[in-house]
């Protein structure tokens, strides 16, 4: 009996480490339903509408995210909020990495276009904001840097860019690798406290001045080799709004490959069945989803911790968490992030006026007039401490979206804005409203990114709409409104009937805990961690396959199984048949 | 092309290659042989004209055949034609070899050829008096510029597009500026200065604008010097910027550039202890003062400096202690 409704695994959530599980497990020939209980893609991380955006700042949120909404422009002033795409968690993806390797290989890169992110500048200690050099042409024309410091950061640089291992290199003898970067650079380095910024918050993405040394040398040598790939700059930043777009692609691969897709119906309740004696292949889970006609079943439940029920999770052994699959994991990571969302009609500039090296070039005929050059994509870093107004003991990171990432209407420029709130700020325990509302917190520091005006006209800049919130990692308290049945508390009964000598497959697997992550890496955790979740399941899943068959073997007038069933996965995605050109090709 | 690595090939793919080449080969003889025996016959007609091309397309370094279509269109196609259905037949030439010039970028035939379409095109469009009598030639050596351009863009240290890029220059019906050129050279270091034919281009165009009086010298070599030491600090193993860097100092009479230079390169030193070309080039540039202005330095000092450096570069670049060997000799005969 065929059963429609019967999948071997349901995915919950269609975040982006979800939904490159899904998708994977799809391809691999597994019967997959995937659930989110909003009506979009992409969860915490998706791309909203103008209009969703603000439906979901003003709704009362179960999820993981706290929102504290501020000036919020009433949006009939602002018209196509259809060609808005705000990323609720945005971040930017390294030219290579394991995102990147997973957009290729799953081939969801074909869906959508990428953009370069064209310009990264950091806010230097005399207020005003520069280019970060970061490569030798970079260095070479900087006139900001004296010969000296060429010579040492260019040392640096190719110091952090080689293949060695880090740990038995020369230059790390005799120092405490768990040094602060920031201390490593000046003393092994001789660097000045400017340069040592620069790399630490702007090449680095390190966000306090007590990250060590070893995590961000690391980061930064997977940056540097996402140079020249694309072009000048390491990073990507998706069309249509990056994150949310890229997790509904790899859904749409899902579907592809007969994943089931259902949105916006929350989850009644998830029953785990009781085995009968002998019959181990019926599925060990019936969820009913709420004004949907039928239940579904799976073998195996993949979730982050957060939308299972309390009660599920603790009365069951057959639960396996997913330790983080990125580098690092353990490091004192913040657990929430205050976020702020900004629109405007004017552009910005990164960059000063233009100067060649060479002074005095008579060179009318060829010269681009190029004073202050419109910004499209860029980020800017904010070391702590270096706007007077502001007080976020973290750097501030800002990623300016404009046109030419398909998430605003022309003319229009998207201005994300965040801070990590590290863990020993007292903000940061879980429950309690923040001391400092994310608004107080970023204001400074978008009030110093809006003076940075293109137009040299004296009117200040006035955004079209502001908002704010808090994101935390830390998991909310499961309303009640799911409920898991009451679960057999004699399972080592069922455990029995198998005979198997082997331990019983889980039949839950944990998401690795999401964490706060520099502004390139989100996109890479999620890659890594999926695929460890992917692994992980499949041995689940042909654990079950086999207690299937020795099952199946015991019964006499079973059809016999055949080996085939047992399904060999050798890589995470299937191999794609394509020309070799394609490899590189976005 | 610079930087471009080979493929490598499976057993299984250079089988099937060789096969496939077997076939080609055999037709490529046959349409070899067939075209050398029309230019032994003297064959001028256009069907023969086509049989080069044909030919060229698969060999454009068989240097026989393009000498043997310029004689087809010389005496045979040329006398028939109109002055304008010459430049078009011109232009067609140019458009073949900028066709193979993008597969073979470095093939001396290909250039020469384009040199002798560019060279002939006849006087026109105007007629006697009347109109334009260089504004083919304009047109067409303008998109040679453009054309060079292009290549360089795509392989910056390719030697023989610079070389074509003076022979362009110098051939343009309207002079470019030189400081414009100088613009395009900065334009090319700045994007990566490990290109010695940037740097050369460079130096053939200041030159020729301060022996022209168009820049002032002193002025120039303070920002030349400038440039090149940013290059320097940048990346102290970058030959071409060492030779710049000493085609700037020259003789050396000028010493207190010279004082200013060493002193630029001995901090380098320091930070770089075991760069080969700061020393070598302060033992050169030493020497030099040693030379040229004997009566206004402490020689014991300089020499036994000199004699110090020698003994790190005989170290750091064994290979060539011989020559180190040698310059000891020199200074200490002096």
């Amino acid at each position: 009996m065929d059963d429609e409704g019967a999948f071997d695994v349901i995915v919950i959530g269609t975040g982006l480490t979800e939904s490159i599980t899904a998708a994977a497990l799809a391809k691999a020939g597994f019967k997959v339903a995937h659930l989110d209980e909003n009506v979009y893609y992409g969860g915490d991380e998706a791309s909203l509408s103008l209009d969703e955006y603000i439906d979901w700042a003003t709704q009362p949120r179960t999820s993981t995210q706290i929102s504290s909404f501020s000036s919020l422009s009433p949006s009939d002033t602002l018209p196509n909020s259809r060609q808005y795409s705000i990323s609720l968690s945005p971040s930017v993806i390294p030219a290579t990495g394991p995102l990147i390797s997973s957009l290729v290989a799953s081939g969801v890169s074909r869906y959508g276009g990428f953009r370069l992110v064209e310009h990264v500048a950091v806010y230097s200690s005399d207020h005003k904001v520069e280019t970060v050099p970061g490569s030798k042409e970079d260095i070479f024309k900087d006139k900001t840097i004296s010969l000296l410091d060429k010579r040492r950061l260019m040392r640096f640089l190719v110091f952090a860019s080689e293949d060695e291992e880090f740990e038995g290199r020369v230059e790390l003898e005799g120092t405490n690798v768990d040094m602060p970067f920031l201390e490593f650079l000046k003393a092994t380095f001789s660097l000045n406290q400017e340069i040592a910024e620069t790399i630490t918050y702007a090449l680095s993405y390190c966000t306090s001045p007590t990250d060590k040394t070893l995590p961000a040398l690391h980061r930064l040598r997977r940056y540097l080799r996402s140079i020249g790939r694309y072009g000048h700059s390491p990073f990507l930043v998706g069309h249509y709004g990056s994150s949310g777009e890229i997790a509904q692609g790899f859904c749409r691969t899902a579907a592809v490959a007969g994943a089931v897709y259902i949105l916006g119906k929350p989850i009644s309740s998830i029953t785990r069945n009781r085995n009968s004696e002998k019959a181990q292949s019926t599925p060990t889970y019936t969820l009913t989803l709420a004004d949907f006609p039928e239940p579904i079943t799976c073998h195996l439940l993949i979730s982050s911790e957060s939308r299972l029920p309390v009660e599920l999770i603790r009365n069951i052994d057959a639960i396996q968490r997913i330790p983080s699959a990125f580098p690092f994991a353990d490091e004192d990571k913040p657990i929430k992030i205050a976020r702020g969302v900004c629109i405007i009609d004017q552009a910005l500039t990164l960059t000063p006026t233009q100067d060649s090296l060479i002074f005095g070039e008579a060179d009318l005929e060829n010269s681009i007039t190029e004073s202050s050059p419109a910004l499209d994509t860029g980020i800017v870093v904010f070391p702590p401490f270096s706007v007077p107004a502001g007080f976020a003991p973290s750097a501030v990171t800002v990623l300016v979206v404009g046109e030419g990432s398909f998430s605003v209407p022309k003319g229009k420029w998207i201005i994300y804005i965040s801070t990590p709130i590290p863990s020993f700020s007292p903000d940061s325990n879980h429950d309690s409203d923040p001391v400092v509302s994310p608004e107080t917190l970023l204001k400074p520091y978008l009030e110093t990114t809006l003076s940075f005006s293109s137009t040299s006209s004296v009117k200040p800049l006035i955004p079209l709409f502001t908002s704010f919130y808090l994101q935390s990692t830390s998991p909310a308290p499961r309303a009640a409104s799911v409920t898991a049945s009451a679960v057999p508390t004699d399972l080592s009964a069922s455990h029995e009937v198998s005979n198997s000598i082997d331990p019983p497959s889980p039949s839950i697997l944990l998401m690795p805990l999401p964490e706060i992550l520099p502004l390139p890496d989100s996109g890479d955790a999620s890659a890594l961690n999926a695929e460890a979740v992917f692994w992980e399941a499949i041995k689940a899943l042909n654990g079950f396959k086999d207690t299937k068959k020795q099952e199946a073997s015991q019964e006499q007038d079973a059809p016999p199984v055949r080996e085939e069933d047992r399904l060999s996965i050798e890589s995470f995605w299937p191999p794609v048949v394509s020309e070799e050109d394609d490899e590189d090709e976005l | 092309m610079h930087g471009v690595r080979r493929a490598r090939q499976t057993q299984e793919a250079l089988e099937a290659k060789r096969l496939k080449d077997q076939s080609k080969l055999h037709d490529y003889l046959a349409l070899s042989d067939d075209v050398l025996a029309r230019k032994k016959q003297k064959d001028w007609s256009r069907e023969a004209l086509r049989s080069t091309t044909q030919l060229l397309q698969i060999n454009p370094e068989f240097y026989t055949v393009w000498n043997y279509r310029r004689h087809i269109l010389v005496n045979g196609i040329f006398p028939e034609s109109t002055p304008e259905q010459i430049k078009d037949l011109l232009k067609d030439d140019l458009s073949l070899t900028m066709a193979a010039l993008k597969i073979h970028p470095k093939v001396y035939w290909i250039w020469t050829h384009r040199g002798w379409c560019l060279n002939n095109v006849p006087s026109g469009p105007g007629v006697d008096g009347e109109g334009d009598l260089r504004g083919w030639e304009k047109e067409l050596w303008n998109q040679e510029l453009f054309v060079v351009e292009k290549l360089l863009d795509a392989d910056p240290r390719n030697f023989h597009a610079w070389s074509y890029r003076r022979v362009v220059l110098d051939s343009l019906p309207v002079p470019k500026p030189e400081t414009s050129e100088l613009a395009y050279t900065t334009r090319k270091i700045e994007s990566n200065f490990s290109n010695f034919s940037a740097w050369h281009q460079r130096s053939k165009v200041l030159s020729s604008l301060w022996s022209t009086g168009r820049l002032d010298q002193t002025k120039s070599k303070e920002e030349e010097f400038d440039l090149v030491q940013n290059a320097m600090y940048t990346d102290p193993r970058d030959q071409s910027v060492w030779i710049y860097h000493r085609w700037l100092i020259g003789s050396g009479d000028n010493k207190e550039i010279l004082d200013r230079e060493i002193a630029v390169i001995q901090s380098l030193l320091e930070e770089e202890t075991d760069s080969k070309w700061c020393m070598e080039s302060l033992v050169h540039y030493k020497r030099l003062l040693l030379h040229n202005h004997a009566a206004l330095v402490d020689k014991s000092a300089l020499t036994r400096n000199c004699i110090h450096l020698l003994e790190q570069l005989r170290e750091v670049d064994p290979g060539r202690r011989a020559r180190y060997d040698e310059i000891e000799l020199e200074i200490t005969r002096l």
